[in-house]
């Protein structure tokens, strides 16, 4: 004789029924952005007070029917972002203030490589006022670059003390 | 002061994780985490962790009693209500979600991260 399956009981609030549903409207966010959940994707859910729940298998579920969303989402938002920047200046010169190897702002657009959610903020923050955000961005780099000089000169002075110190 | 103890036995709760009955109520607390199979993941990661130490009180919710914990993740005090449903069985996760006050357990206050004079606990 097969064991029937137990049906859980909500215990949220412990009246209800907790059985899969499917419907359009649920909201979840994923890794970076909030998304609708297809309406199609079944989430265990209490027929009494509307109580989500979740096992391994849903979880799965959810994240699978959300990744191509999501994807879809970045790559459409990596479109508006680019737009805006190249129409103040070149990709050459955005990819030199991010470190990115030269032709790789290209490649993405053309559905080369995949955005990256770092990348799309970082292009997100600089299109909002272009020149301004490269300068500060250059600024970094250059106080990045002179504080590396300071301290190579400090050890270098400091190695030079020893060698006195040694040699006397 | 005598060690308060949990209502549903951890050995049991920690049995019914091991083979996979972990029911999780979705909640937006569980956006937190990057996707539902890592917020999956780290509740029956804390569930597997628990110790008498974390521990904080048991409580009646409308037909269950809740045993309430106080853990900390990563420097983070979070908190985790849990239950089992012997009919099923499965280990049914009702809140798990950052501090949002202190949680005195067996092992000591946990405090949010930013509450004043953070300290104690585990």
């Amino acid at each position: 004789m097969s064991k029937k399956k137990v049906v859980p009981r909500c215990h949220e609030c412990g009246l209800g029924q907790v059985r899969p549903a499917a419907r359009a409207g649920r909201r979840i966010r994923y890794k970076t952005i909030e998304l609708e959940v297809p309406k199609h994707v079944e989430i265990p859910t209490c027929d009494q007070c509307g109580a989500e729940w979740m096992d391994r298998a849903t979880a799965r579920a959810i994240d699978q029917a959300l990744e191509p969303r999501y994807r879809e989402s970045l790559r459409a938002l990596w479109a508006e972002i680019i737009q805006k920047i190249t129409a103040q200046t070149s990709m050459r010169r955005v990819e030199q203030a991010l470190g990115l190897s030269e032709g790789y702002l290209s490649k993405v657009t053309n559905g080369r490589s995949e955005p990256s959610a770092e990348l799309i903020s970082n292009l997100g923050l600089i299109a909002q006022d272009v020149e301004p955000r490269l300068r500060e961005i250059d600024g970094l780099w250059r106080r990045g670059g002179a504080r590396a000089g300071k301290r190579m000169r400090s050890e270098a002075k400091g190695a030079a003390g020893r060698r006195r110190a040694a040699a006397a | 002061m005598k060690a308060k103890i949990p209502h549903w036995p951890l050995s049991r709760v920690k049995e019914l994780v091991a083979i996979g009955q972990v029911f999780v109520q979705r909640t937006r607390a569980l956006d937190m985490f990057s996707t539902q199979e890592a917020a999956y993941a780290a509740v029956e990661e804390t569930v597997a962790g628990l110790t008498a130490r974390s521990f904080a009180h048991s409580t009646a919710q409308t037909r269950d009693v809740c045993d309430v914990y106080g853990v900390l993740r990563e420097g983070e005090g979070w908190y985790l209500k849990l239950c089992v449903d012997d009919d099923v069985p499965e280990v049914a996760i009702i809140s798990f979600h950052l501090l949002e006050r202190p949680l005195r357990t067996n092992g000591g206050v946990i405090k949010p991260k930013a509450y004043p004079g953070r300290g104690g606990g585990q």
